[in-house]
Order: structure tokens, then C-alpha cells, then sequence
């Protein structure tokens, strides 16, 4: 095991010597066997497995071996690229209960870094790569709250900031239906009004869209600023939240990652989710095969 | 031929057809007048509330379809198939007609739904930032009817013995689940079949998704 670790970190462009990294190695071994030693006393009597990728380690009960795999795949390059240096490599732990499907993040901890984890959220989740995609995400977003400056955890508070939450129906309903003045104002095409509504000018009590709307607008300013987006955005604590937006989204100001971001849920409108064109084509050709199935079937009444 | 295979089963399934129109056209028009909102406030409580009425209309047109391919397939079973079997076609093109009688009913009743729908957004303005969806709505609603029909016709084609197989087998299905959950065994294969069939591309995928006739 030390040895992968080694050659994880080595990956990982940690440049420090040899001692350091049998040191960090031998943390690492600790902290998995620590992990381990607290599924099973947690109840998880099934086989636990380690995945390890640069970046990132995932300890899962090794039936939900394949869905980690898929999901750490897709999230551990999307997650080293949002920093402009390469961050401490992390530790997830995860359990799964007595229901089939339903997970328990048990903890996480970033290695030589103090303990983040250990926060026991509950999810019932199906073990699919989108269930363990959104599990890792979110154990990984608190790492990045815990590199948050106070101004930017006061205009998101309690919502990690998740890649998944890029703009979907629910933000295109929150902002279609969310009260108040500057939100009418916003819907009615005033994007003045809607900087005013998510917080980003005037006063911040002024906030009238849910703390998930403005998480949602900064999941799609780190992904629409690409690499090094997150390190962008907490490079200058000191500067207005609209203008860190834009350094991480790559945009000349806040206005135009309003306007950008608003395109961008205009886009993802719901009308799309009646069935999509994959479900109209299913749709149509089950209604073929099973009028061709009828045929054949009655043949012999 | 078609007219005849028609009149045949307007006079069974007449009473399905017109109960499945009329409570198709009603859907609309009453989940938009119980939950109309006053004011912009009250926006999110009436989509909440229409998104709880958009449960209807899958559960009609399955509901419909089923039904309809049990009355039809009755008709040939209680009359042991003397009138196909006098009829001067081929029985496979007979089974098809039977199939497109059926499947134009249904089509009818989507477009009850429709016309339904769309008187509805016309008198109750739909405010600014939401959108009415009456034509997708219908369309999805008669293309799931349809499904349902041709499946539930599909099951009823099946020779007495081999449905009486069929149904023990789901019954047998079912109960050992329910045994080996009563158990305590971690074995759930009910759960996969089930998820299979509404997944995206299942033969019932398009139950999931929206529903909504008002939606933003």
C-alpha cells in the first residue's frame, strides 16, 4: 500500500523528499487502517476496498467497488483541476447500512491536514456512478469549505459548493417562482435586479433567491472558468463576491456572469424534461415492438 | 373492415373510452382552477400543488391503456374467437386492425386532453415566467396510453395457458420477495425488473420526468 501511495503522491507533484514522503505514506496507511477500523465498529461487517487515484482515496464496501471506480474516474480530474496547485491529497470513507443502497459518509480527511470529516451525513442513495458521484462531491466539498473565507461562506451559508449543481430545472423554477421585489424585477428581465436578488450588489440581507440558487451560480462559475477556477475565486477574500465570480468564471465582471449563468438556466428549462429524445424514441419503439408482438401473437388464438 | 372493427368495440369499451376522455379533459381544467395563485408569492405553492395533480395523468394513461387491451381481448376470448375466425382476413391482419381501433380511441382520448389544455391556458393566463406545455403534455399522456395498450394487448394475445404461467410466475416472483425480505436477506430482484421497466428507456420510462401542464 505504501508503495501505491508513493506513487500517488509522486503523481501527484508533491516535491518533497523521500523521507517526507514515506512519513506521509505511513500517515496515510494509518489513516486508512484507522478508517477501516471504524466501518467495522460502526456495524459494516462487509469487505471494504480501497480506490486511489491522484488526488483522491476512496475506502467503500467493496460491493460498491465499480460504482466508485466510475465515479472517481469523472470526479477526481474535474476536482485537481479546479485548483491552480495541486491540493492535499484526500481520504473518503463511506459505509454501507443494513438497507441495501443506502450509504453512510462516515469521514474524510485531507492527509497531513486536520480532520474535516467525521460530519455522519445521511444518504439514501441508489449505488449507481451518478449516486457516488454526488457522494463524492459532496465529502469533497467540505474540504473546500473549509478553505472558504468568511464572505464567501457568509453568501452560501451551509451550501457546499457542488460541480453538480450546475443549472438545472430546480434553479430555473427557484428563480421563477422565489418572492420579493428584486426577484419579479429579475424575472421580468431586469438582470440588474437579478445581481440584487442573489446578493451580489446592495446590501447582503437583500438576498431573495434560496441559498441554493447561488450555490448553483457558483458550481457554474467554477465550472464555466475551467482550470484553476476555485483558487481564483478565494485568491482575493478581500474583493466583492461579484468580482471573484468573475475571476473564477473567466468573465470581465459580475454582471456578465449573471447574464452568462442566467443564458445557461434558460437553456436547461424544463420543457426538456417531459422525456427528452432518447424517452420519445424508447417511447415509440416499445410501442412498435409490442404492436409487432401483438401480431405475432395471435396467430394462434 | 375498420369501420366494423370499430363500431365492435365502441359498443364494449364505450364507457371506457368516455369515462377515460372525460376525466382526461377534467384533469386540467381542475388542477389549474384549485390551485390558481394570487399573487406572484404564491407561485412556487402552485407548482408544488399542480406538480401533486401531475400524478394523475400517467397513472390515467396506464390506468386507460390496460383497460382497454383487457375489454378488447375480452370480447375475442368470451366470444372464443367465432368472429375472427369467420371473417374473410388473415388473422394477423385481423389482430393489427383490433390493434388500431384500440390505439385510435386512445388517440382520441390524448386529444380530449389536449383540447382540454389548451382551453385551460387560455383562459387562466399563464404568468409571464412560467410556460404552458398543453401540446407536449398530450402527447407524452396518448404516447404512453399507447404503450400500455399494445403491451396489456400483447399479454392478452398470449394462449390461455401460457398467461395462467405467466401471472403464477409473477405471484411466485412476488411472494418469494416478500419472504426473503421478511428474512432479513440483503436479495432484492423485484426492485431491478421494476426499475427496468420505468427506467429512461423502459417500456413505461416516460412515467418519469414532468407532467406538468404550467411549469417554468
Amino acid at each position: 500500500m505504501s508503495e501505491l501511495i508513493l506513487t500517488v503522491l509522486a503523481i501527484a507533484g508533491l516535491q518533497a523528499d523521500s523521507a517526507a514522503l514515506r512519513r506521509l505514506a505511513a500517515e496515510r496507511d494509518s489513516l486508512e487502517q484507522t478508517y477501516q477500523a471504524a466501518l467495522r465498529a460502526a456495524g459494516d461487517q462487509h469487505p471494504l476496498d480501497t480506490l486511489a487515484t491522484d488526488g483522491l482515496v476512496v475506502v467503500v464496501p467493496a460491493r460498491f467497488r465499480r460504482a466508485f471506480g466510475a465515479a472517481l474516474g469523472e470526479v477526481a480530474p474535474a476536482w485537481l483541476s479546479l485548483f491552480e496547485q495541486v491540493p492535499p491529497v484526500l481520504t473518503i470513507a463511506t459505509r454501507g447500512s443494513f438497507v441495501e443502497g443506502d450509504l453512510t459518509l462516515v469521514g474524510s480527511r485531507a492527509a497531513g491536514a486536520p480532520t474535516f470529516g467525521f460530519s455522519r451525513l445521511g444518504y439514501r442513495l441508489e449505488v449507481t456512478p451518478a449516486a457516488a458521484r454526488r457522494m463524492l462531491w459532496t465529502a469533497l466539498a467540505g474540504y473546500l469549505d473549509t478553505e472558504a473565507d468568511s464572505a464567501l461562506l457568509r453568501w452560501t451559508p451551509g451550501v457546499l459548493p457542488r460541480l453538480e449543481l450546475v443549472p438545472d430545472g430546480d434553479v430555473a423554477y427557484q428563480l421563477a417562482t422565489a418572492p420579493g421585489a428584486s426577484s419579479a424585477a429579475c424575472r421580468r428581465g431586469n438582470r440588474a435586479q437579478c445581481a440584487v436578488a442573489l446578493g451580489l450588489e446592495g446590501p447582503l440581507a437583500a438576498k431573495e433567491l434560496p441559498r441554493g440558487t447561488r450555490a448553483a451560480l457558483l458550481a457554474w462559475a467554477l465550472e464555466a472558468g475551467g482550470a484553476g477556477a476555485w483558487s481564483r475565486l478565494v485568491a482575493h477574500p478581500d474583493e466583492p463576491i461579484a468580482l471573484r465570480l468573475a475571476a473564477a468564471a473567466r468573465r470581465p465582471d459580475g454582471a456578465a456572469v449573471v447574464a452568462d449563468w442566467l443564458d445557461a438556466v434558460g437553456a436547461a428549462r424544463s420543457g426538456a424534461e417531459f422525456a427528452g429524445t432518447g424517452g420519445w424514441v424508447a417511447g415509440t419503439g416499445w410501442l412498435l415492438i409490442a404492436s409487432l408482438a401483438v401480431a405475432g401473437l395471435r396467430r394462434r388464438p | 373492415m375498420i369501420g366494423a372493427l370499430w363500431r365492435l368495440q365502441w359498443k364494449s369499451a364505450r364507457v371506457w373510452i368516455l369515462a377515460g376522455a372525460f376525466a382526461a379533459g377534467l384533469l386540467p381544467v381542475v388542477s389549474v382552477s384549485q390551485s390558481w395563485p394570487s399573487g406572484e408569492r404564491e407561485l412556487a405553492q402552485f407548482l408544488a400543488q399542480l406538480d401533486v395533480w401531475s400524478l394523475f395523468y400517467p397513472a390515467l394513461a396506464v390506468g386507460l391503456g390496460l383497460i382497454m387491451a383487457a375489454v378488447v381481448g375480452r370480447d375475442d376470448r368470451r366470444g372464443a374467437f367465432v368472429y375472427a375466425y369467420t371473417l374473410p382476413i388473415d388473422r394477423r391482419r385481423y389482430a393489427a386492425m383490433r390493434l388500431l381501433v384500440g390505439l385510435l380511441a386512445l388517440i382520441g382520448v390524448g386529444v380530449a386532453l389536449w383540447v382540454a389544455a389548451l382551453a385551460t391556458v387560455a383562459v387562466a393566463p399563464v404568468p409571464a415566467t412560467l410556460s404552458a406545455y398543453p401540446g407536449l403534455l398530450a402527447i407524452k399522456f396518448t404516447l404512453l396510453a399507447l404503450i400500455a395498450f399494445a403491451l396489456g394487448a400483447a399479454i392478452a394475445g398470449i394462449p390461455a395457458a401460457g398467461r395462467r404461467w405467466l401471472a403464477r410466475g409473477v405471484a411466485l416472483a412476488l411472494a418469494a420477495q416478500a419472504v426473503l425480505l421478511l428474512l432479513g436477506l440483503e436479495v432484492n430482484f423485484v426492485r431491478p425488473v421494476a426499475e427496468a421497466l420505468v427506467s429512461r428507456y423502459g417500456p413505461f420510462g416516460l412515467v418519469a420526468g414532468r407532467w406538468m401542464l404550467i411549469d417554468v
